[in-house]
């Protein structure tokens, strides 16, 4: 048909216009009455009604066509690349092809000019340093990073590793592979994005256009943490990622409430978008049909809508039939709003399809509880293993020895149920190690699949289900998962209630009191213990001694150690009085009383209860428990604290090495980090410090910790300065600034510390001085307080008193660092604390001509540092030197 | 001296023809130079269309002090202006296309999107012309969206009018060089 002039749509238009507000029905009836009045006028309307079907199906027009000028980059190098052609345009900037200028890469890669504008210098640092984490990611799955910089004339770009693909979706669809293969596909991709996660890189942009397979069928993910490299600078918001500069906005199709909301992006947004993938591939529409939405209605939609049943979605009775069953209840899980009722990770996501391709029961749980448990009966049970048992002694514990304790008191009745209750913890541990398998298995595997088998299996008897949730939650405590705890709490609290087990109540309550603490609501939480106060006094002692030690723990947290330690200290005498001394939750509340008498300057004593603790852990069995491993921290720590450096740094790796051991994600448990990190730090091993401070701050990022992220930052500006990197330093301190905002409590005395002692580093005294005396005074220095954080301040301090000729001044700091480090006899002669504090000393006497009191002070430092030390370190020479320096 | 580009543009509206082409070279000239500018100076390799003439209509605007019209009708004519930056680009673009030595491979990221093909922009361009002799508000629609990158909401607000209004007005443009090139190719 001939189309249509303008002068003709000029009355064609208006009619257009009124069909298409109608809906299809009223669409035809319309049409018919104004083919009554004017056929012609009639062909010519549906004629463009055609037209406009087919140019929205083709989209035309809503991309905007490429921009003037990259002719211009021809030619140009950017770092050690060449550009050579473009290859595309599109959200973040253009792409060209580049060959390496000298020659020296065989291959050709691709060079992403990116559309950002990087703030300062500081801006540049943060780019490079995300780009040189990027550019870690080695995995056959991934583009890799190939190199990233800033252009001479202020243009950041990265270079990437070409590929030469198909986007995923296209690929599916080219060779119509069924629902299998997709699946498989699909875990390839599962595997690329658990290495990135492993390395504590989020993808934050997961779509079809990244996520390519080339010529050889394989994945190729694309432009992994571009998103993160782009935020304009580091004080910002995280940015929602849904504009571009120019103010097109991105397609929101794949991007996660909290991506949507402005909320923090962790892995789990990653684990979303991959649902929305797998969602996509598999049924051929998107979750939430989002192809006839506005962007502002799927945004909208994102946050509150449902995403329709995988199956339903199916567009032929055949497909649904596939898709129906477990398949759509691991997508749905992937596709929670809440991103903490996803999957905990990517991995957990490929393990649930991997036993779905081998039709084995899963791990999500359904939404509607009808669970086929036809799958049960078909596989194999596995024998329960001897190192099964030790790893549940553990889990077990916990739950079963006061359980035992009380059973002695109990009448007949109550000792039966008591039996059933123990029984079948007993028989929970078979079914959690049966369905595990014989692989080797992390302990967070065993507690997440505990949890999961908790629903399953327990439904009927709440009492006995609440107390494998307490133990459950406890564990979940010890690998630092605080979301998780929390929520197995609450789930224990409603479990014992429908059981009328009021201690087991009373127990999560007090637990949850103290997690909620924990997760930066301390008012909340104290708020809730407070109102248990009353109910406590009249329970039973085993189950107030733990609340007591739960509240000890927690008072330690807040830096209240008196307070702390009377608790502890009640705590572990209510345990002795009502004879329970034997079995996990005693020596838990040794732990927590060690912990806090080593902050009320019984550093010795606490070291010692440590190491008794283990010696009992080892007896009894529990010698490869999570429990261990914190013990194992905790001496490590309380060497350190006492100066005793060498001693600690191995007891300390080796609870790190321990926890990396048990957990999937390679994660540690942040106070391990930051207690290897500090005592690396000092030890002047600052590579080493780095390498894990900078791992702290990411992976506390990754999930969304923002105590344990200022603590990373805090100790990233503390090695850098060390290093001497004052610039990057800088970043630091920014970002922990940063950071601190989102603190519940702020860390007043972190600035002013930093600060002063950049500015040492750069040599301007005056406001070294100023500002370390500000951090003192905010750590209480003037009211009289000595505390251990006060340590590191005093030395420098007393430094920079002495670069500034002010020796008094610098003596009474010394002295001061002296009185706090030297604990108690033995300290003075093994603490390189103490060491360093009378190092100081000495300078300050030297400069104020007392040779004599110096030469002592000198040689006591030069002992007490070697010890410490070893006579390798810094301090230890410098203390040589000083000495052999002085007139004999 | 040379005019003004409010003086170039009052001429142009008062139906001086000389004054119109006039003022589509000034401003292509001024728009081409700022592109050019901003590329040297960096930071950002690339620019979106909307930012180069948010860009423009401040720095002319603020040269030519408070009488310079306002920035809906400045749009207007730099959103054709625009039109043919990008047409002139796509042939260029398409000159080292055919040289053939380059492949280009799908890491193209607007790989749902129509090719920037020149031949193609051009017959949009024609078709614009066409439509513009009789429904200019339309034809400058798909210039401000297509080719300048603005969104429907900006082109609302710059026009006064309702998003849905303008929605109505896009599809109805839409429709129309659909039409017009289905038939040219």
């Amino acid at each position: 048909m001939a189309r249509l002039s303008a002068e003709r749509w000029v009355l064609v238009g208006p009619e257009f216009d009124r069909a298409l507000e109608l809906d299809p029905d009223g669409r035809v009836a319309w049409l018919e009455s104004l083919r009554a009045r004017d056929p012609a006028l009639a062909d010519d309307v549906e004629s463009a009604l055609a037209d406009h079907r087919a140019l929205d199906e083709q989209q035309f027009l809503e991309q905007p066509p490429a921009v003037p000028d990259e002719p211009a980059f021809a030619g140009r190098t950017f770092g050690a690349w060449t550009l050579v052609a473009p290859l595309g345009r599109g959200g973040m900037g253009s792409v060209w092809l580049a060959r390496r200028s000298d020659g020296r890469y065989e291959g050709e890669a691709a060079v992403k000019l990116l559309n950002a504008s990087l703030v300062g210098r500081a801006g540049e640092e943060r780019f490079r340093r995300e780009a040189s984490i990027l550019a870690r990611l080695r995995h056959s799955g991934i583009a890799h990073l190939l190199d990233a910089g800033v252009s001479a004339l202020g243009e950041p770009y990265i270079v990437l590793e070409r590929v030469d693909g198909e986007p995923i979706d296209r690929y599916c669809d080219a060779g119509a592979l069924s629902v299998e293969a997709r699946v498989r596909l699909f875990l390839e991709v599962l595997d690329a994005v658990a290495h990135a996660h492993a390395n504590l890189v989020v993808h934050r942009d997961i779509k079809p256009s990244n996520v390519l397979v080339d010529r050889n069928g394989r994945v190729r993910l694309l432009d992994f943490g571009i998103a993160k490299l782009l935020e304009a600078d580091a004080s910002s918001a995280p940015a929602t990622e849904l504009t571009e500069q120019g103010g097109r906005a991105l397609t929101p199709e794949y991007a996660s409430p909290e991506q949507v909301t402005g909320a923090p992006i962790t892995t789990a947004s990653d684990v979303y978008a991959l649902g929305v993938l797998i969602y996509t591939l598999l049924a051929g529409v998107h979750p939430l049909a989002a192809d006839r939405r506005s962007p502002a209605d799927l945004i909208r939609e994102i946050v509150d809508t449902e995403p329709r049943r995988l199956s339903d979605a199916a567009p032929d009775e055949d497909l649904r039939r596939r898709l129906r069953g477990d398949l759509e209840t691991i997508v749905a899980k992937a596709l929670k709003k809440r991103p903490e009722e996803r999957f905990a990770s990517v991995t957990a996501f490929a393990e649930d399809l991997r036993r779905w391709l081998r039709h084995e029961p899963i791990g999500a749980r359904p939404d509607n509880p009808l669970y086929r448990l036809g799958k049960f009966v078909r596989r194999n049970r596995t024998a329960v293993t001897a190192a099964g048992l030790a790893v549940f002694g553990l889990v077990a514990a916990t739950v079963v020895s006061w359980d035992r304790m009380r059973e002695a008191r109990r009448q007949r009745d109550a000792a039966l149920y008591q039996k059933r209750r123990a029984d079948g913890e007993i028989e929970f541990q078979h079914l959690l190690v049966s369905t595990i398998g014989a692989e080797p298995v992390t302990m967070r595997q065993i507690v997440d699949q505990g949890a999961i088998l908790l629903d399953k299996e327990y439904g009927d008897d709440p009492g006995v289900a609440a107390s494998i949730a307490l133990a459950l939650a406890s564990q979940y405590e010890m690998l630092g998962d605080l979301e998780h705890q929390g929520e197995t709490l609450r789930r224990a609290e409603t479990l014992a209630e429908r059981a009328g087990a009021r201690d087991l109540v009373l127990r999560s309550r007090c637990s949850q009191a103290v997690n909620l603490r924990q997760r930066n609501h301390p008012d909340e939480g104290s708020a809730l213990l407070a109102r248990l106060q009353p109910e406590l006094e009249h329970a039973p002692p085993e189950v107030l001694a733990e609340c007591l030690n739960r509240q000890a723990e927690s008072e330690m947290r807040a830096n209240r150690f008196e307070s702390a330690a009377a608790l502890a200290t009640r705590s572990v005498a209510l345990a002795e009085q009502a004879g329970l001394t034997k079995g996990m939750p005693y020596l838990e509340v040794l732990n927590t009383r060690a912990n806090a008498i080593e902050n009320i300057g019984k550093g010795r004593d606490a070291l010692a209860i440590y190491r008794r603790i283990d010696r009992l852990l080892e007896e009894s069995g529990r010698g490869k428990t999570m429990f261990r491993t914190v013990i194992h921290n905790n001496i490590g720590t309380a060497l350190s604290n006492l100066g005793e450096m060498t001693a600690a740094a191995p007891m300390l790796r080796r609870a790190m090495d321990e926890f990396r051991q048990s957990d999937p994600g390679d994660n540690v448990h942040p106070a391990i980090l930051i207690n290897y990190c500090r005592t690396m730090m000092f030890l002047r091993r600052l590579d080493e410090a780095a390498l894990w401070y900078e791992r702290l701050y990411r992976q506390s990022a990754a999930q969304n910790d923002p105590n344990m992220q200022d603590d990373g930052a805090y100790g990233m500006a503390e090695v850098e300065i060390l290093r001497g990197r004052l610039d990057e330093a800088e970043t630091w301190i920014a970002e922990e600034g940063r950071v601190q905002k989102r603190l519940a409590e702020p860390r007043v005395a972190n600035a002013p510390y930093l600060e002063g002692t950049l500015a040492k580093a750069r040599g301007d005294l005056g406001r070294a001085r100023s500002a370390l005396r500000r951090a003192l005074t905010a750590q209480g220095y003037d009211r009289g307080e000595r505390t251990y954080q006060m340590q590191a301040a005093l030395i420098h301090a007393a430094e920079a008193a002495l670069e500034a000729h002010a020796a008094q001044e610098a003596l009474e700091y010394a002295r001061a660092a002296h009185g706090i480090a030297a604990a108690d006899p033995l300290t003075e002669t093994r603490s390189a604390y103490v060491g360093e504090a009378d190092l100081l000393e000495g300078r300050a006497l030297l400069a104020s001509g007392d040779t004599a009191g110096a030469r002592t002070a000198l040689a006591r430092a030069r002992a007490a540092l070697i010890a410490g030390a070893g006579e390798d370190h810094p301090r230890a020479r410098e203390a040589d030197a000083l000495l052999a320096r002085l007139p004999s | 001296m040379a005019p003004t580009i409010s003086g170039l543009i009052a001429s142009a509206e008062s139906g001086d023809p000389d004054a119109a082409d006039a003022l589509f070279a000034a401003l292509y000239a001024e728009l081409h130079e700022l592109a050019s500018r901003q590329l040297a100076r960096g930071p950002g390799a690339t620019l979106g269309t909307t930012t180069l003439l948010h860009e423009a209509y401040l720095n002319i605007s603020q040269r030519e002090g408070p009488r310079f019209p306002d920035r809906a009708r400045f749009m207007g004519y730099a959103a054709k202006v625009m039109r043919g930056l990008v047409i002139d680009y796509a042939r260029r673009r398409q000159a080292l296309k055919r040289g053939g030595r380059f492949e280009i491979t799908t890491l193209d990221e607007d790989a749902a999107g129509p090719a920037a093909d020149a031949g193609e922009l051009a017959r949009i361009g024609e078709a614009l012309d066409e439509l513009a002799r009789v429904e200019p508000a339309l034809a400058e629609l798909v210039d401000l969206k297509f080719f300048a990158g603005l969104s429907l909401i900006e082109i609302g607000e710059l026009r006064g009018v309702s998003e849905r209004t303008v929605q109505r007005q896009w599809e109805r443009a839409r429709t129309f060089l659909y039409g017009a090139l289905r038939e040219a190719s």
